[in-house]
């Protein structure tokens, strides 16, 4: 540790600035789209540093360039005052660089210390990896991070990894801390913790680059503010330099509504009497490890209505949603669409029975990553894309140009993979599909997670038109807020039940909260 | 009574004919769980064989002979490691295909070999008396103890893969690669040459089981000399759930089976046809394994093995 710091202190001697990191006009293409375009990026020193920006702005492209898993088409890359080739994370690491990405980064089949064995360099190749827990349980304690070395990182959750990977990056001596929208899968507690431990790292002297695309946590945790906005810089200062509004407007390049718009006739507790389109009775589902995950679950929804549960991620919610998409069997109770029992049926039954399904995992269920985009678009829907079992061409390019633009999707076109399109915009294409096809009832899991302000506020405003169509609407999500906006009813789910349940019109936040938390009963 | 000789024979023989099928299958097992299939292995066999003749005859060393042997199957296996880890190919075309060339080379230069006698140069025993134990029992004693150094080693080796596998971090970075080379590159390993140097070490250890093939157990050179043995011990990977310590017992059952043809040849036993077909039958299962995503995870296969990592490409 000691050799790695005169080294930094040598090399910024010859530099007039405090900058740890400075790029000058870095560009990215791949194939005919610009990710990337003559980016400037300066990082300070002791510094909390926000690159902000919507879906598909090319934030993963830059830091991965910095972590070097790609290489830049151009520009130049400076560390401490020193031109670098950044031509593999082992280089990046060298140079203390550090990124901690969207996904976690670590091998689920092994323990902690293994993981984080194979990435401390200064470990002999033969050396037994015991060595390194004593060093883990040091690191952990001195900056309050509560790791098991020698729990498999299967059976981590979302925000156990991430600390695993910041001890990591602590282990590495890191000196310019990169994290990919680290908060989008944390609880607002996690959330807090995880700030603390950040500066925390800049007190010591190290810097952090993070990457979100919430103006809000940007203005919070940051002390300056970098807006990339289709691959290009449209702002860089300091964070007082900037009010909400501007930020905003920087970010999606024109002013936009906060709030979905919410149709005339959303009047919660309708008197018409609508048919039920989903109806679940006594659903009981085990999890992976063969607890019971869900519990007795009861739950009608009527055509024309949204219901929203909500709770901390981790009570059920991913078992409910599999059991109801026809992922995962069903232990007990029983799923009717429209009158239909579909229980023990595959997903194919329920997506004729009118069935659409907004994933949480987008990549696994949601699309086939190695197929193109128009393949995805109609992977539902061939049926009225085909005659005589041959696929009509010209009929999937058209809707699916028509999907593309009315969802705002940033792809090449038609023919490009699925994997190269970035998250925010896999989801929008997930959303197009299901929705061209006018289900009867939609289970959204999280739908908006990971999207930026404009493409969540056109996810929430698709569902509320399909809603007012006769759509019965089950929303499981996360955020709160989410919940209160779109649903008529809402319940919450604790520890695989249902605990309490109330009406848009009469809920009250607090209470939700206490009853996420499982402080209320029914 | 048990006819104790004719059992110290059979314990004997099948403890040696595992040697090849163990040093072979650790090394398959080790390129394996990097990710990286070598279809090769009957290749660097064939090439150790050969290669342990001629040096053993020319220089008069028989452990000489075995150890460049060994380095003669990581020659060949360096080709395979060059065309998949290096360029990504496909790795059972490029296996098959260096099988081939292995079993075309010897051919051609193995001529002026075929049939020179090793006498003297083979290992030797260890132990080569069994002094003060009763007669009926001495057949039973000397198949265990009078068999030479590498027979021992090969019972040796697996366990040391273990202890690499399991307890070093490079036996870590080897997994991290053949579980996700884009986490295990993430992670700051060098995929490329953790991938390439578990190539290299398995190439090296068919080339041992190679060489003791002609030096020890056959104790002469000939064409097409491994007849498929390289197919089993690719097959005995799996079968064995990628620990070494299973390759172990897995082998002994093998060569037990192998060494029954032998004792029993004309009496009741194991058909030599069924014995002929075993490779093709090894060979089947692990095609299948590799392409079925469900037989991969339910065996514990690792997650990553067969597909080529080439960098760039979107991650998750
Ligand atoms: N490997 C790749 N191949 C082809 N195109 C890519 C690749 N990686 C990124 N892109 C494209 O580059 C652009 C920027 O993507 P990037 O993932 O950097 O966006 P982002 O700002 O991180 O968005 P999000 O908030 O959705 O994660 C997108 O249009 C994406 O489709
Ligand atoms: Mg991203």
């Amino acid at each position: 540790m000691e050799v790695n710091q005169t080294y930094f202190s040598l090399n910024t001697t010859n530099s007039n600035h405090d900058y740890v990191l400075s790029v000058r006009g870095v560009s990215k293409f791949f194939g005919s789209i610009t990710a990337l375009k003559e980016v400037d990026l300066d990082v300070r020193k002791k510094e909390i540093h926000v690159l902000l920006g919507e879906n598909g702005a090319g934030k993963t492209t830059l830091v991965n360039i910095l972590y070097g898993i790609y290489r830049p088409d151009s520009g130049v890359i400076n560390v401490f005052g020193k031109d670098v080739r950044i031509g593999s994370p082992r280089d990046a690491i060298s140079y203390g660089i550090v990124l901690v990405q969207q996904h976690p980064m670590l091998i689920d089949k092994m323990t902690v210390a293994e993981n984080l064995s194979i990435s401390f360099r200064k470990l002999g190749y033969f050396k037994s990896p015991k060595i390194i827990k004593e060093l883990i349980r040091e690191y952990s304690s001195r900056y309050g991070i509560s790791v098991d070395v020698d729990a498999l990182v299967s059976n981590l959750s979302f925000s156990e990894k991430q600390e695993v990977e910041l001890i990591r990056a602590l282990l590495l001596d890191v000196k310019l801390l990169i994290l990919d929208e680290p908060t989008t899968m944390l609880t607002s507690y996690e959330r807090r913790k995880l700030f603390s431990v950040l500066r925390g790292l800049i007190d010591e002297g190290r810097s952090v680059l993070l990457i979100t695309h919430k103006v809000v946590e940007a203005l919070e945790i940051s002390d300056w503010i970098t807006v990339l906005r289709r691959g290009e810089v449209v702002a860089s200062r300091p964070k007082n330099a900037y009010s909400v509004d501007e930020l905003v407007k920087l970010v999606v390049g024109e002013s936009i509504r906060a709030e979905p718009i919410v149709s005339e006739d959303f009047s919660p507790g309708n008197s018409v009497r609508r048919p039920e389109v989903l109806s679940v009775k006594d659903l009981t589902v085990v999890n992976d490890a063969g607890g019971i995950a869900v519990r007795g679950v009861s739950l009608d929804i009527n055509s024309g209505e949204v219901v929203g549960i909500a709770g901390v991620s981790g009570n059920g919610q991913k078992e409910l949603s599999e059991a109801l998409a026809g992922l995962r069997k069903v232990k007990g109770g029983k799923i009717l669409i429209c009158g239909l029992d579909v229980t023990n049926r595959g997903p194919g039954d329920r997506v004729r029975a009118g069935f659409a399904y907004i994933p949480e995992e987008r990549l696994r269920y949601g699309v086939i990553g190695e197929m193109n985009v128009a393949e995805n678009f109609m992977l539902k829907n061939h049926k009225s894309f085909s005659k005589y079992g041959l696929i009509l061409e010209k009929d999937v390019v058209e809707s699916v140009e028509e999907g593309i633009k009315a969802f705002n999707i940033v792809t090449r076109g038609p023919s490009e993979k699925v994997k190269a399109l970035s998250g925010g915009n896999i989801q929008k294409l997930i959303v197009a599909r299901e929705l061209r096809s006018n289900p009867k009832v939609i289970l959204a899991h999280n739908p908006t997670l990971g999207l930026d302000l404009k493409s969540a506020v056109l996810v929430r405003e698709l569902l509320i038109k399909a809603r007012s169509n006769g759509s019965g609407i089950l929303l499981i999500s996360e955020d709160l807020d989410e919940v209160l906006t779109l649903s008529d009813r809402v319940v919450v789910m604790y520890r695989g039940s249902i605990v309490y349940e109330t009406s848009r019109t009469t809920a009250s936040r607090d209470v939700l909260e206490r009853a996420m938390l499982g402080l209320v009963n029914v | 009574m048990i006819d104790t000789f004719l059992v110290g024979n059979f314990i004997f023989l099948t403890l040696k004919n595992a040697v090849p099928l163990v040093l072979a299958s650790v090394g398959e097992v080790i390129a394996e769980r990097s990710g990286i299939i070598n279809l090769g292995v009957e290749g660097s066999m064939v090439v150790g064989a050969l290669v342990g003749v001629a040096v053993t005859l020319m220089s008069g060393n028989y452990l000489l002979g075995f150890a460049v042997g060994g380095l003669a199957g990581l020659l060949l296996a360096s080709i395979h490691g060059f065309i998949t880890v290096v360029f990504g190919a496909n790795q059972i075309v490029s296996g098959i295909a260096v099988t081939m060339t292995g079993l075309g080379l010897t051919a051609l230069l193995g001529r002026g070999y075929v049939g020179r006698s090793l006498y003297g140069l083979r290992p030797s025993p260890l132990y080569p008396y069994d002094v003060g134990v009763p007669d009926y029992l001495k057949p039973l004693l000397a198949a265990l103890v009078r068999h030479d150094i590498i027979v021992y080693l090969s019972i040796i080796i697996p366990l040391l893969a273990t202890w690499l596998l399991f307890k070093t971090k490079y036996g870590n970075s080897v997994r991290a690669c053949g579980e996700s080379p884009s986490v295990a590159e993430s992670l700051g390993i060098n995929v490329i040459l953790i991938r390439f140097s578990a190539v290299l070490l398995g190439g090296f250890l068919a080339g041992l089981g190679g060489a003791y093939l002609s030096l020890g157990i056959v104790g002469t050179w000939v064409e097409n000399i491994t007849a498929g043995i390289g197919w089993i011990a690719v097959g005995l990977v799996a079968f064995s759930m990628w620990m070494p310590v299973r390759v172990l017992m897995a082998s002994y059952i093998m060569a037990a089976l192998i060494s029954m043809s032998y004792i029993l040849q004309g009496k009741v036993g194991v058909s030599s046809y069924f014995l002929a077909m075993i490779p093709y039958i090894g060979t089947i299962m692990i095609l299948t394994i590799v392409n079925v995503e469900r037989f991969k995870l339910k065996l514990g296969a690792p997650t990553a093995l067969g597909r080529p990592y080439i960098r760039e490409e979107r991650l998750g």
